[in-house]
């Protein structure tokens, strides 16, 4: 999953950076509205955690332009300010949630989960696929002889095989959700986990389009 | 309240206008009354005298009378009598006439008018007129009157009731946006007509006194929301920097820099919990914490404390002294010098100078501090003062302060008689003078 954090505070914006790559989320970082505007268009983003007070731009402007221009990601605002005025301007402006400072770092990793469930129309945490016991939650997998030994960039791939389920996920998709800017990866590096996860997963779940990418379907 | 003035206006000025029509009419009936019936008493008095020079006494009280055609002008309507001397009536024009003789005088009854006069035989006579007539006339007169009064009347009653309710329509607008400002809507403003009136004015004047308060209370809640800005960021911080260190095992390195995060986050709060305190300090330094304070030795005080911090930015620190004697809070004024010398070294350019002058003239101590750092625009130089104004718009905690420490300035020059301002070219260095007045040595 990767995300995109919208803050200016330097010490806040390495910490949350920080408490969501635990979470095997990647993390863009923007300091200010322009460079914000910037790299959501650049995209892709499964979420933006977007402060309202910022530099140049400010957060709001930063949401309107942005649903101005039909970008439709989910929009986390991020504020100091609490005044039921806000919350209502910010969710009518096209936010999907909304946060205010100061907020205990779990309560913010579970309304992103939620709002990236929402918008995969995943009914709860828990998503079942064929005979896999998915918890997006716990990051665990159950199959029918009990827990899958996954790791972090396997289940990273699921969940987005998950959120997409029966459409095709291109390879560069999946590269942009396992890996910052700055990574160099190899071009059999995606082959290789996918390979992996197929494996443990058993045959007939991950299905390749060849030239294309990959789909998950039971 | 506004209802009950409108229909007391129109009330009272329809109750005068009522007496006046009333007390008018009467005047017009009566004097047209009166001209008419001094008419028919002329006409009578014509009569009666050609009756009497008619009549010739003979001898034994017997008399001779020749009724001339003038004393009957008008013979539906006019008639006499004439009676002896022991009180029979002996000739009369009319079978109405009565019997008995009449007293002497004008008589007026039965819609009649009369004359009787007693002549030196010892004779009455009488002569009369019907006058229904007139009597009808009259009261056409006063029907006709009255309906015109009725008419002007309903006229004023209900001309005076819109005008009334057109002149009292800004009270009910004045009412009715004070009415929404009590429910919250404090942007509400009265709508002033085009055409000028009292209430016009004091509408202009309530607007008026509505923007201030609106803008008071605007600033107010923006310093509310600035400080919890402010206090909400670094406990956010701490919140996550804690979080993160605390979810799983961390290196060394890592546990030392989550601690020196934690630790700026704090130092962060407790500069703005002193600026809040010093501010506050400020605004409401009373008279029992204020004693006389040598200007001098504060500012040389200050130099001393902030030394080390001029030396960490190679930034010249040098101050001029005077015999300036102030009446303030010394916490407070101490306070605002160091913010203001503060100030001048943060902003200030590597190996620049701060020069601080105080001067007393006029009964005011000047103390001047003057930099050579970025300077600042004209716009700028106007709201430094403000409470958490930057110049810079991102409110981050890179820059240093909170943006409260001018303020202190401004707050403790206002509680204390002064004034502080600004003065700056900018890339050149700015000038900030707080002004106090001077007490007598």
């Amino acid at each position: 999953m990767r995300i995109l954090l919208v803050e200016d505070e330097a010490d806040l914006a390495r910490a949350l950076a920080r408490t969501f790559a635990d979470e095997g989320w990647i993390v863009d970082l923007a300091g200010d509205g322009d460079d914000a505007l910037t790299m959501a268009r650049i995209g892709p983003h499964d979420l933006i955690v977007l402060d309202v007070m910022l530099p140049r731009l400010n957060g709001w402007d930063v949401l309107e332009t942005l649903r101005r221009e039909g970008y439709a990601t989910p929009i986390l605002l991020l504020t100091a300010r609490d005044l039921v005025t806000d919350r209502v301007r910010g969710l009518d402006s096209g936010a999907d949630d909304y946060l205010t400072k100061p907020f205990s770092p779990q309560e913010l990793l579970a309304r992103m989960r939620a709002l990236v469930r929402r918008a995969a129309h995943q009914a709860g945490p828990e998503v079942m696929v064929g005979p896999l016991r998915i918890d997006t939650v716990a990051r665990r997998v159950h199959g029918p002889d009990g827990e899958l030994d996954i790791t972090a960039r396997e289940f990273a791939i699921l969940s987005l095989l998950v959120r997409r389920r029966g459409q095709v996920v291109t390879r560069q998709e999946i590269s942009d959700a396992l890996y910052d800017d700055d990574t160099e990866v190899m071009s059999n590096t995606i082959d290789v986990h996918i390979g992996s996860l197929r494996r443990k997963l058993g045959p007939g779940l991950i299905h390749t389009r060849r030239g294309v990418g990959y789909l998950l379907d039971a | 309240m506004f209802h009950s003035l409108r229909a007391r206006l129109v009330a009272w000025s329809s109750a005068l206008l009522a007496v006046a029509l009333v007390a008018c009419g009467a005047l017009v009936a009566y004097s047209t009354w009166s001209a008419w019936l001094g008419e028919v008493d002329r006409g009578l008095a014509t009569r009666m005298h050609s009756l009497t020079t008619a009549i010739r006494p003979a001898a034994d009280g017997a008399f001779d009378v020749v009724v001339p055609t003038d004393v009957l002008p008008n013979p539906e309507r006019d008639y006499y009598g004439i009676w002896d001397g022991q009180g029979h009536l002996i000739l009369a024009s009319h079978p109405d006439v009565a019997e008995s003789v009449p007293s002497t005088g004008h008589v007026l009854r039965n819609s009649r008018r009369e004359q009787v006069t007693s002549l030196a035989s010892g004779m009455t006579v009488m002569v009369g007129r019907r006058i229904d007539n007139l009597e009808t006339e009259i009261r056409r007169l006063v029907v006709a009157m009255t309906g015109v009064g009725v008419l002007a009347l309903a006229l004023v009653l209900g001309g005076g009731w819109w005008m009334v309710g057109r002149a009292l329509a800004p009270i009910e607008r004045i009412s009715h946006t004070a009415r929404s400002m009590i429910d919250g809507d404090l942007s509400a403003r009265i709508p002033i007509p085009r055409v000028e009136s009292e209430l016009t004015q004091l509408a202009g004047v309530l607007n008026e006194a509505f923007d201030r308060l609106y803008a008071s209370l605007e600033r107010q809640r923006q310093f509310t929301a600035d400080a919890s800005h402010d206090l909400r960021t670094p406990l956010t911080i701490l919140h996550a920097e804690s979080h993160w260190a605390l979810a799983r095992p961390r290196s060394v390195e890592e546990y030392r820099a989550s601690l020196d995060v934690c630790q700026r986050a704090a130092v962060r709060m407790q500069a703005l919990v002193q600026s809040l305190l010093d501010l506050a300090r400020a605004q409401s330094a009373g008279d029992s914490v204020r004693s006389l304070c040598s200007v001098s030795d504060t500012i040389t005080a200050v130099v001393r404390d902030l030394q080390p911090i001029a030396a960490a930015r190679h930034v010249t620190v040098t101050a001029g002294v005077c015999d300036g004697v102030v009446a303030a809070d010394p916490i407070s004024l101490m306070a605002a010098v160091t913010n203001l010398v503060t100030n001048a070294i943060q902003y200030n350019v590597e190996g620049g100078t701060v020069d601080i002058t105080s001067t007393v003239a006029d009964g005011w101590v000047d103390v001047a501090v003057h930099d050579t750092g970025v300077g600042l625009e004209a716009h700028h130089a106007e709201r430094v003062f403000d409470r958490f104004y930057r110049v810079d718009a991102s409110r981050d905690g890179r820059t240093g302060g909170a943006g409260l420490g001018l303020a202190v300035v401004a707050a403790f020059a206002r509680s204390h008689g002064g004034t502080a301002t600004a003065t700056s070219t900018p890339a050149r260095g700015s000038t900030f003078c707080l002004r106090l007045p001077a007490q007598p040595m």
